[in-house]
């Protein structure tokens, strides 16, 4: 009863000292205050441990509700929970350090077979050193390794902390496997003792909005919104406008907007992260004034927004791609005089990205040029995504030349062209008709190592045919199917219409059954029409018809091979069983032959000791009679042998 | 003070508590001051040492608190104080074993001092200071125990400092249970009291508890100051409390008007980074509405560099590098390049490269793993399948290489030996092992040496 007053006096003194409360209201209805609340998802949190919540000790009785959970023994599937950072001292203190030394070293094989072999040992590593060996594995691309080692130490025990499931989510999501991620998400969900961080939903939502998943993300915004413990993060809602943006659906970003406002209490929202993408869903509606309002009023004199260099970049970039390269370029100039590094970053990469692009918009190429080689002096190396930007807009533009210049020099600079970079010289060779060039480039890009997709080699194709190669353009085509790249609809399109255009039927016809036996693809009817078309041309009409034939019954060929291979293999499997049964029978056998022969010597010279007893003929025969029986019980099928050993009886007998 | 607390929250004891206290306000140079134990910090180091160890600084004289006056004490009681459970002791003598300990003491031979306590010689309190103080090390509680076993029955028993002294060294040698005993018996405590007792969850990873004595602390009303609130953040960085942790920050100044220093802001930073939530709290570095100093980007750094994300502690060393350059460290490794940026740095839509290249490949390893399938013809016991394969998990090898494996440092060999032939099902399991746990196992059964290295043994198969 005094406890329960006092409780309530407690209630009482609290309340009103809490104006603003930071949890959702709808917490409130069975708690009297936030911190009631925090204290009880606290304590549910520490039901899950082994240990009893609190010495016995204690003067005055715990609340029957801690008491409970004591009582009840513990769950022993319950998940465990991860060791805290004052595990790490003494011995494991001095492996971390050992394994964060490997890292900078880039010894990341080692440091892995390190964190393995520790497991089994007696100074195992802490969850927080096979986190710092997942980084670093995802900070050089190591999707695989990383996954394995994840499962590793989850098979080994070491409860996940929160860094470690973003980790892995960063993964799948880089991997492009949102599913993945999204089904990892709901088992930390059902299983973790701990909730996700703000980091996890920013994490899974751009790796969907990059997926061109809007759906999915906004359903996991909502589902972010009803946990108590996330408050509504700026940066997920500009990650969820850009993606309306990219489904072209201004309106959409707008609401989100306001939906973030109203979610912050109605204020002005301080992050700068949503302020590009508001000014571009203003410029996309056509809503210039609005555009302009607002950025006048966020980035004013007296505005209090913060804005650090992505968030100064995506406004950079809204008012150079609309029409107001001017203003951007205030902006820039007033960017470069913030950035004072390491402690003010208001200009990165992806500034000078922009005002290339903005540069490149209006012609001035030797301009974005001069921008792009500034970059140096504000600490920014240029990476290969921002070469790519440059020479793609000077191969659009014929210059193929300067773009090659800047491709060599990314090879000097130690920077590795990736996939675009080599599309893009592709591409603009073939734009001003070095063919020969061209293809030389494609093949480099195959001799060290990248792996282009379908997209990639339509290009090629796609400049081949233009010029007439058709030839070079199909050994391409087997070149990607050689590969395991699987061509899309647009690869057969281009290489058909080609010969069809030029009155190859034969191959057009190839290429059509190609498309057909090609089950991840749809001929489309413009197609058919097409080739039907050249068909008439050339008088044979009912080649189609015979084609359409023939690829039923190749299929139904191929289904009925498909179905024989699996009777084979079924077959073989049995065939493989029998033969292990059969040598196990046939062990078995000599087993029994052996233990026989043993037997039957023993008796054998038993034998002769009697017949030395008892010299005479009849009543050795007489006496061989049961004896052999015996050893026939004793082993059967064992005749051979014993007879064998009968025989020599006899013979010494006779 | 103390006697208002403790009369509120020991309703029980409190007539005696009570009368206790009055004994002691009786003669106002006991009352321990809480102004001179000012909370400033929790470390012995720090606290101001009202009883300094060696007890032959003229110092001690000079306290107010008297160390004659407790000394006169034990005479007065004798026959009632006399030892319970150690053996009828040579007469002690009372004027020699102050001095006798104090020496001990000042040495740091505590096991001798609590020995010849426990054979009666005694103590007074600023010897029983220093022999407590002593005892800061894990290996240091059976004497810290006996110590307090020896202290209750003194007459100085509710001694404040002492008692304090007492709770701190029990959560030091990470004993929080009887630290929280030597708490619930204190007669009165003050403010120290709480915050070492809530210091030491929090150092124990028992943060949770400490929250909860948190909470008894303010039912029994108690303000709390800015000492108090230190304590509770670094009890909710162990119990990974965020969100009380913001909550009891925002109160500090709402409801308690403390107005945060900036060892509140690296609490604060502690909770959110100690519970791996390191974007948060460099975000919430951003927002703080004054200029970082060195020590919260050092802070940064440290929690950055144990969660193991190295961009995340280059950043901050930079930070604090050009702050304060005197932090540059030597042998610092420059950390090696991304491989690939992640769009990080680039703005939407220029990252096209998904466009063209295939998605990064998640390859499981192609080569069929080894993996263990007990062989149950080597039991030869007529038992059920499941039973034979339990009986294989307890040959004598694997028991002893289990042992090995967990009390040796990774990749040291180790040497098994049996009197026994190792069976087949061993020899196979011990191989596989030998490839996990990347070591050598020499086995040596009643024939040959076995060395397992790699997942293949010397002698080939063949024994």
């Amino acid at each position: 009863m005094a406890l329960s007053k006092s409780f309530v006096f407690h209630i009482k003194t609290l309340a009103p000292h809490h104006p603003r409360l930071r949890i959702p209201p709808i917490r409130l209805f069975s708690f009297a205050s936030p911190e009631e609340a925090a204290a009880e998802r606290r304590r549910r949190k520490r039901r899950l441990r082994m240990e009893p919540p609190l010495s016995s000790l204690r003067p005055s009785p715990p609340k029957p509700q801690q008491r409970i959970p004591s009582k009840t023994a513990p769950n022993p599937n319950a998940p465990k929970l991860p060791e805290t950072l004052s595990a790490l001292s003494a011995k494991r203190l001095d492996l971390h350090n050992r394994i964060l030394t490997l890292i900078r070293e880039n010894d990341l094989d080692e440091a892995t077979l390190l964190v393995r072999h520790s497991i089994y040992s007696n100074c195992r590593p802490t969850v927080f050193t096979c986190n710092a060996v997942l980084h670093a594995l995802l900070r050089q691309n190591r999707h695989a390794d990383l996954l394995s080692l994840h499962r590793f130490i989850t098979q080994a025990g070491i409860a996940p902390t929160v860094i470690t499931h973003n980790l892995v989510l960063q993964v799948y999501c880089d991997a492009r496997k949102t599913d993945t991620a999204l089904e990892h998400y709901r088992l930390i969900l059902k299983d973790s003792p701990f909730n996700p961080s703000p980091t996890t939903y920013r994490i899974l939502v751009k790796g969907l909005i990059d997926n061109n998943k809007l759906d999915q993300a906004l359903d996991l915004k909502d589902d972010m919104l009803t946990k108590a413990f996330c408050p509504p993060d700026p940066i997920v809602y500009n990650s969820l406008m850009s993606g309306a943006l990219k489904s072209s659906d201004p309106h959409k970003a707008l609401s989100l907007f306001e939906e973030l406002k109203d979610k912050l209490g109605g204020g002005t929202v301080l992050d700068g992260a949503v302020y590009g993408n508001l000014m571009k869903a203003y410029f996309n509606k056509g809503m210039e004034k609005e555009a302009m309002e607002c950025y006048n009023e966020v980035l004013g004199v007296d505005s209090k927004v913060l804005f650090n260099a992505v968030s100064y970049n995506s406004v950079l970039e809204a008012l150079s791609k609309n029409g107001n390269f001017d203003e951007a370029l205030r902006l820039f100039d007033r960017m470069n005089a913030e950035h004072d590094p390491p402690r003010r970053l208001a200009v990165n990469l992806g500034s000078f990205n922009v005002m290339v692009d903005g540069y490149c918009a209006l012609g001035k190429f030797s301009e974005a040029i001069e921008v792009f080689r500034k970059m140096g002096e504000k600490k920014c190396s240029p990476d290969a995504l921002s070469y790519n930007n440059l020479i793609d807009q000077l191969g659009r533009n014929q210059l193929v030349g300067e773009a090659e210049e800047l491709y060599r020099e990314m090879g000097e600079r130690g920077i590795n062209p990736d996939e675009y970079t080599y599309v893009l010289i592709v591409e603009s060779c073939f734009g001003v008709g070095r063919v020969d060039d061209a293809v030389g480039y494609f093949n480099k890009m195959m001799e060290v190592g990248l792996r282009p997709n379908a997209n990639a080699y339509n290009k090629v194709i796609g400049g081949l045919v233009n010029v007439g190669k058709l030839d070079e353009a199909r050994e391409s085509f087997e070149q990607m199917v050689e590969k395991e790249v699987k061509p899309n609809i647009t690869s057969y399109e281009l290489l058909l219409k080609a010969f069809c255009d030029v009155g190859r039927v034969a191959d057009a016809l190839k290429i059509t059954k190609d498309t057909l036996m090609d089950e991840n693809v749809v001929l489309s009817t413009e197609m058919k029409e097409l080739m039907e078309e050249t068909l008439k041309k050339e008088g044979r009409e009912e080649d189609m018809g015979k084609l359409y034939e023939e690829v039923e019954k190749e299929k139904a060929e191929a289904l009925a091979r498909a179905e024989e291979e699996k009777a084979r293999a079924e077959a073989l499997a049995k065939e493989e069983e029998e033969r292990i049964k059969a040598e196990d029978a046939a062990k078995a056998e000599a087993a029994a032959k052996a233990s026989a022969a043993a037997i039957e010597a023993v008796l054998g010279r038993r034998k002769e000791e009697k017949k030395e007893e008892s010299p005479a003929a009849g009543t050795s025969a007489s006496d061989a009679g049961p004896l052999k029986e015996l050893t026939d019980e004793i082993a059967p099928g064992k005749d051979t042998k014993v007879r064998e050993g009968d025989a020599l009886g006899q013979v010494q007998t006779s | 003070m103390a006697t208002s607390f403790s009369a509120i929250h020991r309703a029980g004891n409190s007539i005696l508590v009570f009368s206790l206290s009055k004994l002691r306000t009786a003669v106002p140079s006991l009352r321990p001051s809480s102004r001179s134990f000012a909370p400033r910090c929790l470390s012995t180091s720090a606290i101001p040492n009202s009883y300094p160890r060696p007890p032959s600084d003229h110092r001690v004289l000079q306290q107010p608190q008297n160390p004659n006056q407790w000394h006169n004490n034990p005479h007065a009681h004798r026959p009632a104080m006399a030892p319970v459970n150690a053996p009828p002791p040579p007469p002690p003598q009372p004027m020699e074993a102050p001095v006798d300990l104090a020496a001990l003491c000042r040495e740091g031979k505590i096991k001798e001092a609590v020995e010849f306590m426990s054979q009666g010689a005694r103590a007074d309190p600023p010897t029983f200071f220093g022999l407590v103080s002593g005892c800061s090390d894990p290996k240091h509680l059976d004497h810290l125990k006996k110590l307090h076993d020896l202290f209750i029955r003194t007459p100085f028993r509710a001694d404040l400092q002492i008692n304090n002294k007492f709770i701190e060294m029990f959560s030091r040698c990470g004993s929080m249970q009887d630290a929280r005993r030597v708490f619930d018996r204190m007669p009165d405590r003050n403010m120290d009291s709480w915050h070492l007792l809530i210091h030491g969850y929090a150092s124990n990873s028992q943060g949770d508890d400490g929250l909860q004595v948190f909470e008894q602390m303010r039912r029994v009303a108690i303000q709390p100051d800015a000492q108090t609130f230190l304590v509770v953040l670094s009890a909710c960085a162990s119990a990974e409390a965020i969100e009380e942790g913001f909550i009891h920050f925002n109160s500090m100044y709402k409801e308690y008007g403390i107005s945060p220093g900036i060892e509140h802001y690296v609490g604060l930073i502690e909770v959110l980074g100690k519970s791996g939530h390191l974007h948060e709290a460099v975000e919430f570095i951003e927002k703080l509405p004054f200029e970082p100093p060195a020590v919260i980007w050092e802070t940064m750094m440290t929690l950055a560099r144990l969660q193991g994300d190295i961009d995340l502690e280059d950043r901050m060393e930079e930070l604090l590098v050009s702050i304060d350059p005197s932090k540059v460290s030597p042998k610092k490794i420059p950390t090696p390049p991304r491989k690939r940026r992640l769009g990080i740095n680039m703005l939407d839509g220029k990252n096209k490269l998904g466009e063209y290249r295939l998605p990064p490949v998640i390859v499981r390893p192609q080569v069929k793993e080894q993996v263990y399938v007990p062989d149950t013809r080597y039991v030869l016991h007529d038992i059920d399948q499941e039973a034979k394969e339990q009986a294989l998990l307890y040959h004598s090898e694997r028991l002893a290489i289990a042992y090995g494996l967990i009390s040796t440092p990774a990749r040291t060999p180790l040497r098994i030996i049996k009197n026994l032939r190792v069976c087949g099902d061993c020899h196979n399991a011990i191989k596989i092992m030998s490839r996990i746990v990347g070591r050598e196992l020499i086995v040596r059964d009643n024939k040959r040496f076995h060395h397992f290295k790699d997942g293949k043994c010397s002698c080939g198969d063949y024994w």
